[in-house]
């Protein structure tokens, strides 16, 4: 009878315990929480396992990064002050809210061996484990794995997906920075009033068909050498070649790089070139000889070049079956 | 075509006028861009005149035929250049139908397949089935409002030629007219782009720009025969509307503005892209104001096109209010407002003089230009106007479609274009266009600004969208035609310039010190110092002379000649390789050169059409959809008119899901068949293995909770196939239906997948819920029927597992259909 009672006095202990530690978990957490400066909390690899137990009622957002310098991760840094704006703006939610997910990062020097556990290899990652218990619990992923690639390093689109996920939608707090609310006007004006001091040469500058023109063709030549290629895709200006040679063409006909694209806007605008001057510049010439040498030259140089170009062309296209000099 | 009778009394003269002009230009410098045209005409007659008296006296490097009369000269230039431009007509047409005679005249691509099926509509069952037409079987179940979702203005085109065929007694059959409509209009766009050049430059330069944009890969890419969309007139009306535009502005006659709101109106009801037009005329009148050159003549032309060009665009039924309540079509109001303004205060001015009141008038076209502006964003913001359409705007902010239209990024040809691509679809004429837009700019007529602009904004539109080389084409073609020209007008003029030594002894005999010259040339720099311009070359001072030894110009002209042929065969190279493939028919090379038609995708079309019922319901990628309407003439979830993303995600969803998470969905859907595409067998790149991310990342876009892109990478972030694939990529649909029963093929060698070069795992893929129905010859279309619901009631796993003899170990899938599942499990 005694040893039942002990059994039962045991049991009830431990059915008043466990559901106590789980309590006790999320207070643990939500004070770690409270306490951190955004409300980010800094784990290691034992601190992670713990956050993520099987049983949590609570949902959680990690940043996996890799901050110190050693590992020169510039992306880290530049995604850091959007993580923790985003969790800021989350700290400003009323307790009972803000204690159902939390906001923490792992550093790769404080958890390795997480990194190796979920086959890492680039930082940094932002995770949702969605609460497995409770009355947020989700049916659906166990996991929801941020887009780096497609959304960016930015804050919006960080928190437009954060916020379809979380327990509540919150609005995203941007702090009040009281310096721009002066430099800003002083600096509209600074500028109004040195265009307004510059007006004798700004207003025949804004008249000028040279500075007109001279501005389209150049956007001309950008435009139609793949500018917004490069822009769009984020081509590397150069790349590495095959035996450690420094490469300036990319492979691939819809491929290109920032040193190529530079290349064949100057080609352009070298055939362009010659080709006014042959219209314009040669027939002005009064002296017969100087004439023909000018007609000459240029025409040697549009042939020379085009045919560069062909070839450049033939590099990217291996196809082509036209050449002109080479 | 009646050419413009040359104003030029010799064909010699019209080079010099050219030349010339630059120096008799009045030379102030500070009103350079304000100076107005308006005496030009006069102007350039003076100059002609002076030029031909000039011709006579001069030297000429080579002999002219002599006596004969300028009528006889005018004849045969008019003779010529008709004769001209119909061969040029006739080339534009032969070089687009390579498709044609190698494979058949068929209707090409995905969107010609649904114009195809709407035209077949009209002109079977008339005008009015046409216009409210609604089409259930397309997005089934929610079926499409076709009349009022479309440009009916290729359909109406096509079915109007086939009435007046018809009429003197040719019946020829609807898809003839439809595979032959693109080469027809090409040959019109070159005689368009002729007439418009002319206005900009010389008859002769418009013959070169006909003959380039006849024959130029960027045109013939969109308007090959069998080609059937929008594009294939829209060029010829987009080219017609700005030649009518330049005319009415010209002639300041409001018949003209009319005859452009018209040409307007079919170009709205024939293509999405008339808003370039829409916001191109406006940009020019609006520059035009700003450069100080209002005048009466554009405010007639701008007036009547707005009026009667808005009202026409508005009779069709998909675009109805849009030009008076979007974003887009503000620029043209707002336009039209200012002209009205403008027009107003230079009325009151004329009439009442005196300094303040015009101050005040201009004060006043300020104030309300600023006040109409500001009521224009307040009705944007409080929704009346509807902002940018997604499409539009993603043009701009070029990482918008990235971010929030996936369907749009998915589209290849809506990705930024490569220099190569450039070079590709315009060749010579590519660096040949930065110097005709610098003619017009040393020229800087009225209707030159207008090149200006088009040339600027479309460069820029060409560089973020592959699909938009085509709006880039014609000017390029214009632009590059007027330096072409220039060019070798300066060259092939016969006229010798006097050399340096004779005119020094010209200057030499008259009484003048050294000093006093250069007492007046420094005064003459000074002067023009105090003017402080920017002109530089474009300011015309240097007088161009002319060539003096025949060598130099037979050097150039054969030089040019030389690019020209080399131009006509790069083209013809291009539009035989790359532009004339249907793709509906593939052809590949035999080892012995022969050629092998791969005719997978009507196989498999036709094999729908005849052996599945009429109602089935067919799912595949929504690539496929207008094609399986068309030819399979079956019922289809999705198709190319993308307007329902959360139908085309629930596709992609079911198609990246796993066959648990799939079923419901497909039977929900009263899915019968599903198709997909796969090119793993032949090497066909286009697949859907190849567009499976894009459906991945539409459906991740509507259950971001539920589908992952990143699971469908490895952890190394490859896109694999093979052993590395990760679990659900193995398990979801798409890529059970691909490899099913692939590996059987290569009889225990391990079976390769020459797209993506990668070995396809041998063990046997499961379907539970799909029976494989049909695999074309080459295995690139593969049809599924969905299995109905097991009659007593059993999982399809189990049956799969019951009928393979296998024990079925308690899954969790099993367990959940508790009493259901019990039954049918196997008692042993």
């Amino acid at each position: 009878m005694r040893l039942t009672s002990l059994i039962s006095s045991l049991s009830i202990a431990f059915s008043l315990a466990l559901p106590a530690a789980l309590a006790a978990d999320a207070e643990h957490w939500a004070a770690l929480a409270s306490k951190a400066k955004d409300g980010v909390i800094k784990l290691d690899s034992d601190s992670y396992a713990d956050i993520l137990a099987d049983d949590r009622e609570y949902s959680v957002s990690v940043v996996l990064t890799a901050l110190p310098a050693q590992f020169k991760c510039q992306p880290c840094h530049d995604f850091d002050p959007s993580f923790h704006a985003v969790a800021a703006s989350w700290k400003r939610q009323p307790k009972h809210i803000r204690d159902q997910h939390f906001f923490a990062q792992l550093d790769f020097i404080d958890g390795q061996s997480v990194y190796q556990r979920l086959g890492l290899s680039s930082a940094p990652t932002v995770m949702f484990h969605p609460a497995q218990a409770g009355p947020n619990k989700s049916n659906k992923l166990s996991v929801v794995t941020y887009d780096m690639n497609r959304n960016g390093l930015t804050a919006p689109p960080l928190h437009g997906w954060l916020n379809n996920l979380t327990p509540a939608p919150f609005a995203f707090h941007i702090p009040i920075k009281p310096i721009n609310y002066v430099l800003v006007p002083l600096s509209i004006i600074s500028i109004i009033v040195s265009l307004y001091s510059m007006r004798k040469i700004l207003i025949p500058l804004a008249q000028s068909r040279v500075v007109w023109g001279a501005a389209s063709l150049i956007l001309i030549l950008t435009f139609t050498s793949g500018y917004m290629w490069n822009k769009i895709k984020g081509a590397p200006y150069v790349a590495a070649g095959p035996g450690g040679k420094v490469s300036w063409i990319a492979a691939g006909y819809q491929n290109q790089l920032g040193l190529e694209r530079q290349v064949v806007g100057g080609i352009y605008g070298i055939l362009s070139f010659s080709i006014i001057a042959l219209t314009v510049f040669i027939p002005a010439q009064s002296s017969p000889l100087k004439q023909r040498i000018g007609a000459f030259l240029w025409l040697g140089m549009l042939v020379v070049v085009f045919s560069l170009l062909i070839k450049l062309f033939r590099m990217k296209n291996g196809g082509y079956p036209f050449a002109l000099l080479f | 075509m009646p050419p413009k009778a040359a104003k030029s009394p010799s064909p010699a003269s019209a080079a010099p006028s050219a030349q010339t002009q630059p120096t008799t230009l009045p030379r102030k410098a500070s009103a350079d861009l304000l100076s107005t045209n308006d005496s030009q005409g006069a102007t350039d007659n003076a100059i002609i005149e002076n030029a031909a008296a000039a011709t006579k006296s001069r030297k000429l490097a080579y002999p002219l035929p002599a006596g004969i009369s300028p009528t006889t000269i005018n004849n045969t230039q008019s003779l010529l250049r008709f004769i001209i431009l119909a061969l040029i007509c006739g080339a534009a047409i032969g070089s687009r139908l390579f498709a044609v005679i190698r494979f058949e005249s068929v209707i090409h691509e995905f969107d010609p397949w649904f114009n195809f099926r709407a035209s077949k509509v009209l002109v079977n069952e008339g005008f009015y089935e046409f216009w409210n037409w609604f089409d259930p079987t397309a997005w089934y179940p929610l079926g499409r409002t076709v009349g009022t979702t479309l440009y009916p203005g290729l359909m109406v085109t096509s079915g109007l030629i086939w009435h007046a065929l018809r009429l003197i007694n040719m019946p020829v059959d609807i898809r003839n007219v439809c595979v032959l409509l693109a080469p027809g209009f090409a040959g019109l766009t070159a005689w368009a782009t002729y007439l418009f050049t002319t206005e900009m430059s010389t008859p002769s330069a418009g013959l070169l720009a006909a003959a380039f944009i006849g024959i130029a890969p960027g045109y013939i890419s969109r308007s090959v025969a069998g080609s059937y969309d929008n594009e294939a007139i829209a060029i010829f009306l987009l080219m017609s509307s700005f030649y009518f535009w330049i005319k009415a502005l010209k002639t300041g006659s409001s018949l003209w503005g009319m005859v452009t709101a018209l040409f307007y109106g079919w170009m709205v009801a024939a293509w999405g892209g008339y808003v370039f037009i829409t916001n191109m005329i406006p940009l020019h009148a609006f520059v035009l104001i700003l450069m100080g050159r209002f005048n009466n003549r554009l405010y007639t032309a701008y007036s009547s096109w707005y009026v009667i060009g808005t009202i026409a665009s508005m009779q069709v039924p998909f675009v109805e209010f849009l030009p008076i309540r979007t974003s887009e079509h503000m620029a043209a109001l707002g336009v039209f407002g200012l002209l009205q303004l403008i027009a107003f205060v230079e009325t009151v001015r004329r009439l009442v003089p005196g300094k303040q009141f015009q101050l005040l008038l201009r004060a006043f076209v300020v104030a309300v230009f600023i006040v109409s502006f500001a009521a224009l964003v307040v009705l944007t913001f409080s929704g009346w106007i509807a902002p940018f359409a997604g499409r539009f705007y993603s043009l701009w902010d070029t990482g918008y479609a990235k971010v929030h239209m996936p369907i749009i990024a998915s589209v290849s040809e809506h990705q930024p274009t490569a220099w190569p691509s450039f070079f590709f679809d315009l060749e010579m004429l590519i660096f040949f266009f930065p110097a005709g837009v610098f003619w017009c700019f040393k020229e800087l007529r009225d209707e030159q600004v207008f090149i200006i602009i088009y040339a600027t904004l479309s460069a820029y539109f060409a560089g973020v969208m592959v699909r938009l080389m085509l709006v880039i084409t014609p000017v390029v073609c214009v632009s590059a035609a007027i330096a072409f020209s220039k060019l070798l007008e300066a060259y092939i003029d016969p006229v010798v310039p006097e050399s340096e030594d004779e005119i020094e002894e010209a200057t030499s005999s008259q009484p003048m010190s050294k000093a006093k010259a250069k007492k007046i040339a420094a005064a003459a720099a000074q002067k023009d110092k105090v003017e402080f311009s920017f002109t530089g070359i474009l300011g015309g001072g240097k007088g161009t002379k002319g060539i003096f030894g025949l060598d130099t110009r037979f050097a150039v002209v054969s030089i040019l000649s030389l690019f020209l042929f080399l131009f006509v065969f790069h083209c013809t190279w291009v539009t035989s390789t790359a532009y004339s493939s249907p793709s509906v028919v593939l052809a590949s090379r035999n080892p012995d050169g022969s050629q092998n038609i791969i005719d997978d995708f009507r196989e498999a079309y036709y094999w729908i059409r005849q052996n599945t019922e009429k109602d089935a319901v067919v799912m595949s990628w929504w690539d496929y959809g207008y094609q399986i309407a068309g030819m399979a003439d079956r019922p289809t979830l999705v198709d190319n008119n993308t307007w329902n993303n959360t139908h085309i995600a629930t596709v992609g969803k079911a198609m990246s899901s796993n066959e648990d998470v799939a079923y419901p969905i497909l039977r929900k859907h009263d899915v019968d068949y599903v198709l997909v595409i796969f090119g793993g067998l032949l090497g066909y790149s286009g697949d859907d293995i190849n567009k499976f991310l894009w459906m991945v990342r539409i459906a991740q876009g509507v259950w971001p909770d539920e589908v992952q892109e990143i699971n469908y990478f490895t952890q190394r972030g490859e896109y694999a196939v093979d052993d590395r694939a990760t679990p659900t990529m193995k398990n979801s649909l798409m890529y059970k239906m691909s490899y099913y029963r692939f590996h059987e093929l290569f009889g225990g060698h391990p079976a390769q997948d020459r797209v993506r070069g990668q070995q396809i795992p041998a063990t046997g893929i499961q379907l539970d819920t799909l029976d494989e129905a049909f695999t074309s010859e080459n295995w690139i279309v593969r049809i599924y029927k969905v299995k109905k619901e097991d009659p007593i009631g059993r999982e399809h796993k189990a049956v799969t597992a019951w009928e393979g003899g296998k024990k079925l170990r308690k899954s969790a899938s099993s367990t959940v259909a508790a009493g259901g599942g019990n039954k049918g499990r196997p008692s042993m």
